[in-house]
């Protein structure tokens, strides 16, 4: 694959709502797409925050991603 | 099951020297290096023709484009006069600390060149959002069932 070979991942990524670790399910190289990485997280629950907009990051190998947002209900 | 996946990818990053810089193509920030095997994008490059690749592997010459990442040939993903999206290759040697590459983007012919530069390390986590224009970067994010929760016309609001 001209996108290169998989390459080892030391231990899977956590993804933070706000500041709760969501629960990683799955982290794997997203089918069909090379460059791009699939994860499945399970939402914590999140005190005093329920719902509405809800900033996540992803802390992967000591390196802190972009922040984004998901709307959580 | 309150479940949510999402794609996540590479990175990138900025500095002087060379006019153009190679950026995450999902989360189009300058701020941040680009690992190996990592969607970048770069910005305009008027000679391209207009193409999307629909095979895997990904093509290394596309739309009458080649890329070159540390002289490594790159995989491409689509090409237009604006935009180059492309994947860092997996034998640049990446550093635990971001060390410059230079990226060439060039015809197939070799000329007009454009050189850029990816700033890469191993590691770069971004993760991918739907749109760059959005102030608040909503993460092209799934429900567990494959929907999409878009974002409510009330902020603050879920749906």
């Amino acid at each position: 694959m001209n996108g290169g070979a998989v390459p080892e991942i030391p231990k899977p990524p956590t993804v933070y709502f706000h500041s709760w670790p969501g629960e990683t399910i799955l982290s794997s190289p997203a089918p069909g797409q090379p460059g791009l990485w699939l994860v499945k997280v399970r939402v914590p629950q999140m005190t005093n925050h329920s719902s509405g907009a809800t900033p996540i990051t992803v802390l992967f190998d000591g390196v802190n991603s972009n922040t984004a947002t998901v709307w959580v209900q | 099951m309150n479940c949510l996946h999402w794609l996540g990818l590479g990175l990138s990053l900025a500095t002087a020297s060379y006019a153009q810089v190679i950026v995450n193509a999902g989360a189009f920030e300058e701020s941040r290096p680009v690992a190996p095997n990592s969607l970048v994008a770069f910005g305009e490059f008027a000679e391209a023709t207009p193409a999307t690749a629909n095979t895997l592997p990904l093509p290394v010459l596309l739309g009458g484009v080649e890329v070159l990442v540390g002289g490594e040939p790159a995989g491409i993903y689509s090409v237009s006069k604006t935009q180059v999206n492309f994947v860092i290759p997996a034998a640049v040697p990446a550093l635990r600390y971001a060390k410059r590459f230079p990226v060439v983007i060039r015809t197939n012919g070799g000329s007009p060149a454009v050189t850029a530069y990816a700033l890469i390390q191993d590691v770069s986590p971004a993760i991918l959002v739907r749109d760059a224009g959005d102030a608040l970067r909503p993460a092209a994010a799934f429900n567990s069932d494959l929907s999409q929760r878009a974002r409510p016309s009330q902020p603050d609001q879920g749906n």
